[in-house]
């Protein structure tokens, strides 16, 4: 078995937020690769610890979170360095030119006071990057037509002169400026229309394939994932539940919080008896003991509420974290 | 969750300027309509302590018939706050009603308020008010409270009227014409609820726009005086030459202290007021 | 649309209907430039029976929202008629009008602004109930924990007295729900009811709606850009798609889904991501003439979609407006693809077409 580049170790994670209410446990317990040049989706709805995660990677938290445990580890080029070690300097300098982010609803994240030209030199200026206006400009102008944007009208153009769609794509390319290794996308196709999103995951797949990037998507969206991952993690209440290459889990997924999730999304070609999850996600600052899914579980046995299952290995690259895995056959309910 | 008064105490704590505005605002209520029952007002004439400086048979000195400064400051604050907390309170009345009206019902009506009010804000009102003390006898506060309070609404109306317009389209208030929950239900049990912040806040700066007119006029002398109040006592400072005495600097400064002590704990109260109302609204 | 016969039995009234409905709004952009009227909806005719549920689907900004709301009661058509139970609602009486009142109601998309934050449960729910006194006040209590009952908020008691920040968006959504129903409607305008609501609490919510309709025969108007959840709830109804203000095609949910015959719906279905990696990953980009989507300042002349149908044919979907018309006994499309000038539906273009 050849040994797969990791590109990213992110190695027992945990993470909180500091609130009136005490503490909300973010991410738990976390211990994920990504494997260069692959495309990872980290799925889960809101509270499920995915945009943290996110922000962890690049050092982006607001003051009220803690890191109380983990490492980060970027690992490129016989290179090995701990983001959560490195000082903020160091850590300016290598987001956007090793790791890039194109964050959620950024479209709203724009300075509308200045041209999109003037956010790509402010782009480079941020990350101390110095180049000719020459260099900027033919590089950008590239990276506009890969994303099939009209470079003069858009460097031109203020962001309220732009769709939606449009500045989602200025984004991405905002994103591939410096030419980093690793992308991470969080929910890169809400709010956007049928075509426009289509148009965005072609794009993506585009990348995919003629850039070599390892991509870290993040959605809450069933089908984006289904559309583009390679593997996919399925988070719940800050912690990892599932992970598999896309077919094991949309065809066989093991964990009940992954079965329900797929079995309660309708789609469009297939018709399937739907099934919906009783309950609701739990509360982070008071989480229960044992299996935080278990409350919502109708597989939950005893020990379920006793101690959190650990991830167990189910076959090559499939790991689930559940106790009754293999009681459960995948429908079970017919 | 905290509701209602605890909610009003955690807020206050949390906003620390607000906290010390509205322990003054209380200490001065206290002084001014409380103390003056246990302290008579002292209304002899001394003629050989004219102006004298502090001394402690009288901390503030004494004025310019020899009556006693910090006496009179405790005894002249009821008639400023009084004036101030009427004419605040009928100019948000107005306000409100006016501003409610137009902006929820529209066309016409909106039209007609508008430009009366645009009327009333366009005239000068120190002039008007000099003015009218030629003809009306501003006998009781309450008379003089109701003009400046007739005068004033204009302003707070044109921004109530806008959080009415903006408050008109929110989805829940759509969803109450849907019921057919009626144009009165509407009004004080969907929009003005959620306007309180707004609505306090506008009283609190008519309350210290009151206070300035008022003090104004008083310190022209365009209004009779019926007894001593912060207002008059300045007034008297400066026209019986107070300022050019050393000592009797407090018959001056005293009174103007108070007044922007009075000013300020309004305004900080209305701070720490903001987060009372804001957090609930947003879900906190 | 008139009533149509079917087999010689006159159809009954619809409980909704939309005739010839255009709407317009008068838009200032910017401080100095002139108000200039935008027409949203031309000529849209839509109809609903009772107890039927009819997906309205289509992007954003087509004028779906605008419809929903026509029908909610909320905007006044600028032209055509609006219709409840065959009667204009805006020339109905004051008895009338309260009677379409209670009948209509509405669901908003975002549970976070649908509820008043000032009020608690029990507050919202109360107030129809005692304004259209439909309990005496004694029994008001009861009634609303009746209604909390019913939309799953168990136990009722404890979701009453909470205000909306205290509960989670499925359950502001359910609270929206029981205040709908205070009236009694029979007719609900869903506008994207759950599409601000995390994946696994949509369906719950869906489920409730289904119910609804199961058990107390209410009809729906569900509003929506979800594709997928407008062919599961409205399976056994119709769809209508929406683009730039017209209805473009019209017919039994599962035909349009399954065999969409205008160019837009047939992009679309292409077009959409689906939670089933076999089938989207086979998904390409339709080749659309353009990517820019026209707006309504600078409506495209002739048929509104011609700048980027893939079926565009030069001369004349450029130069005449197609109408919505029947090609079938259940379906309508608005495309010169279907009729000729005359409106007759065009030879050998519907194989097996339902």
């Amino acid at each position: 078995m050849s040994e797969l580049h990791k590109i990213l170790k992110i190695e027992n994670l945990n993470v909180v937020y500091k609130t009136r209410r005490g503490d909300v446990k973010a991410v738990r317990n976390v211990n994920l690769d990504l494997i260069k040049g692959e495309t990872l989706a980290v799925m889960g709805e809101s509270g499920s610890g995915k945009t943290t995660l996110a922000m962890t990677i690049l050092r982006l938290l607001p003051d009220a979170a803690r890191v109380l445990t983990g490492k980060v580890i970027y690992s490129n080029n016989g290179k090995e360095v701990d983001l959560l070690k490195l000082d903020d300097n160091a850590m300016r300098k290598f987001r956007w030119k090793e790791i890039a982010m194109v964050f959620q609803a950024a479209q709203n994240a724009f300075n509308p006071l200045i041209t999109i030209w003037e956010h790509v030199k402010d782009t480079y200026r941020d990350h101390g990057i110095k180049v000719s206006k020459n260099e900027m400009l033919s590089k950008v102008e590239k990276l506009m037509e890969f994303v099939q944007l009209d470079s003069k009208r858009v460097l031109n153009s203020y962001p309220h002169e732009l769709s939606g769609g449009m500045k989602q794509r200025t984004l991405i390319a905002l994103a591939l400026l410096l030419d980093p290794k690793v992308l991470i996308l969080d929910e890169p196709t809400t709010a956007l229309d049928i075509l426009t999103q289509r148009n965005i995951l072609e794009l993506l797949k585009s990348i995919k394939k003629n850039l070599s990037l390892s991509m870290i998507l993040i959605s809450h969206d069933l089908a984006i994932a289904a559309e583009l991952a390679d593997r996919i993690v399925t988070f719940y209440a800050g912690a990892m539940v599932e992970l598999g290459n896309v077919n094991d889990i949309f065809y066989d997924p093991k964990h009940p919080y992954t079965q329900g999730l797929i079995r309660s999304v309708p789609t469009v070609s297939k018709e399937k008896q739907l099934y919906s999850i009783p309950g609701s996600p739990p509360d982070l600052v008071n989480l229960p003991d044992g299996c935080k899914f278990a409350p919502r579980c109708k597989f939950v046995a005893e020990k379920c509420r006793k101690e959190e299952p650990r991830l167990d290995y189910v076959k090559e690259g499939h790991y689930v974290a559940c106790y009754r895995w293999r009681d459960i056959e995948n429908d079970s309910d017919n | 969750m905290k509701t209602g008064i605890k909610l009003f105490f955690y807020h206050l704590r949390k906003n620390k300027a607000g906290l010390v505005g509205f322990i003054v605002l209380l200490a001065l209520i206290f002084m001014c309509y409380v103390l003056p029952y246990f302290v008579p007002l002292d209304m002899e004439t001394r003629v050989n302590e004219i102006f004298k400086p502090p001394s402690w048979k009288h901390p503030l000195g004494t004025d310019f018939q020899g009556r006693d400064i910090l006496n009179q400051i405790i005894h002249g604050g009821r008639d400023v706050m009084n004036v101030a907390f009427m004419a605040g309170l009928i100019s948000t009345a107005i306000a409100v009603s006016l501003g409610a009206i137009s902006g929820f019902v529209g066309g016409k009506v909106d039209m007609i308020l508008t430009s009366i009010a645009d009327i009333i804000l366009t005239i000068p009102h120190f002039p008007l008010l000099a003015v009218l003390a030629a003809f009306i006898d501003f006998k009781s506060s309450v008379g003089l409270a109701t003009l400046l309070g007739l005068l004033s609404w204009p302003g707070a109306m044109r921004s109530i009227r806008a959080q009415v317009l903006s408050l008109k389209e929110r989805d829940f208030v759509e969803a109450a014409r849907v019921l057919d929950l009626g144009t009165g239900h509407i009004v004080f049990k969907e929009i003005i609820p959620n306007m309180m912040n707004y609505i306090v806040m506008n009283m609190i700066f008519s309350m210290r726009s009151a206070v300035y007119s008022q003090v104004g006029l008083i310190i022209l002398g365009f209004v009779p005086f019926t007894s001593t109040n912060w207002g008059v006592m300045i007034h008297y400072a400066w026209s019986r030459g107070a300022i050019f005495f050393k000592g009797s600097l407090m018959y001056l400064l005293a009174p103007i202290a108070m007044i922007a002590l009075f000013q300020w704990s309004l305004v900080s109260f209305a701070r720490a007021l903001e987060g009372i109302f804001n957090p609930r609204l947003r879900g906190e | 649309m008139l009533p149509a016969t079917d087999g010689g039995i006159l159809k009954m009234t619809p409980i909704i209907e939309l005739k010839h409905i255009g709407k317009s709004f008068i838009v200032k952009r910017g401080i100095f430039s002139e108000k200039r009227e935008v027409k949203i909806l031309d000529d849209v005719n839509l109809a609903v029976e009772e107890g039927e549920v009819l997906a309205l689907v289509g992007e954003s900004g087509c004028g779906k929202t605008t419809t929903a709301k026509i029908i909610a009661g909320i905007h006044k058509p600028t032209k055509g008629e609006f219709l409840y139970r065959g009667k204009n609602v805006w020339k109905m009486n004051k008895e009338e009008f309260v009677r379409y009142r209670r009948a209509v109601q509405l669901i908003h998309q975002d549970p976070y602004a649908s509820l008043n934050p000032t009020m608690r449960v029990f507050d919202t729910i109360k107030a129809p109930l005692l304004r259209h006194k439909i309990v005496e006040k004694k029994k008001v209590y009861d009634k609303v924990l009746e209604l909390l009952e019913m939309v799953d908020l168990n136990p009722p008691e404890e979701y009453a007295f909470k205000y909306p920040h205290q509960l989670s968006g499925g359950e502001r959504q359910r609270v929206t729900i029981a205040r709908a129903l205070t009236v009694g409607p029979e007719f609900i305008v869903a506008d994207e009811p759950v599409s601000m609501l995390d994946v696994s609490i949509r369906l719950s919510i869906i489920e409730l709606l289904k119910d609804l309709r199961e058990k107390m025969g209410v009809g729906f108007l569900f509003v929506t850009h979800d594709l997928a959840m407008a062919k599961y709830f409205a399976l056994e109804g119709k769809t209508a798609v929406m683009y730039l203000g017209k209805v473009v095609e019209y017919g039994n949910t599962r035909d349009v889904i399954d065999n969409p015959l205008h160019p837009y719906t047939q992009v679309l279905l292409k077009a959409i991501p689906e939670a089933d990696p076999e089938v989207t990953r086979k998904k390409e980009m339709p080749k659309l003439r353009s990517l820019d989507v026209p707006s309504f300042l600078n409506l495209p002349t002739g048929c509104r979609f011609h700048t980027r149908c893939p079926l565009y044919m030069e001369g004349l979907c450029n130069k005449k407006e197609p109408k919505l018309r029947e090609v079938s006994s259940t379906r309508k499309v608005s495309c010169w693809l279907y009729h000729d000038e005359e409106g007759n539906v065009k030879e050998g273009v519907l194989k097996g077409v339902v």
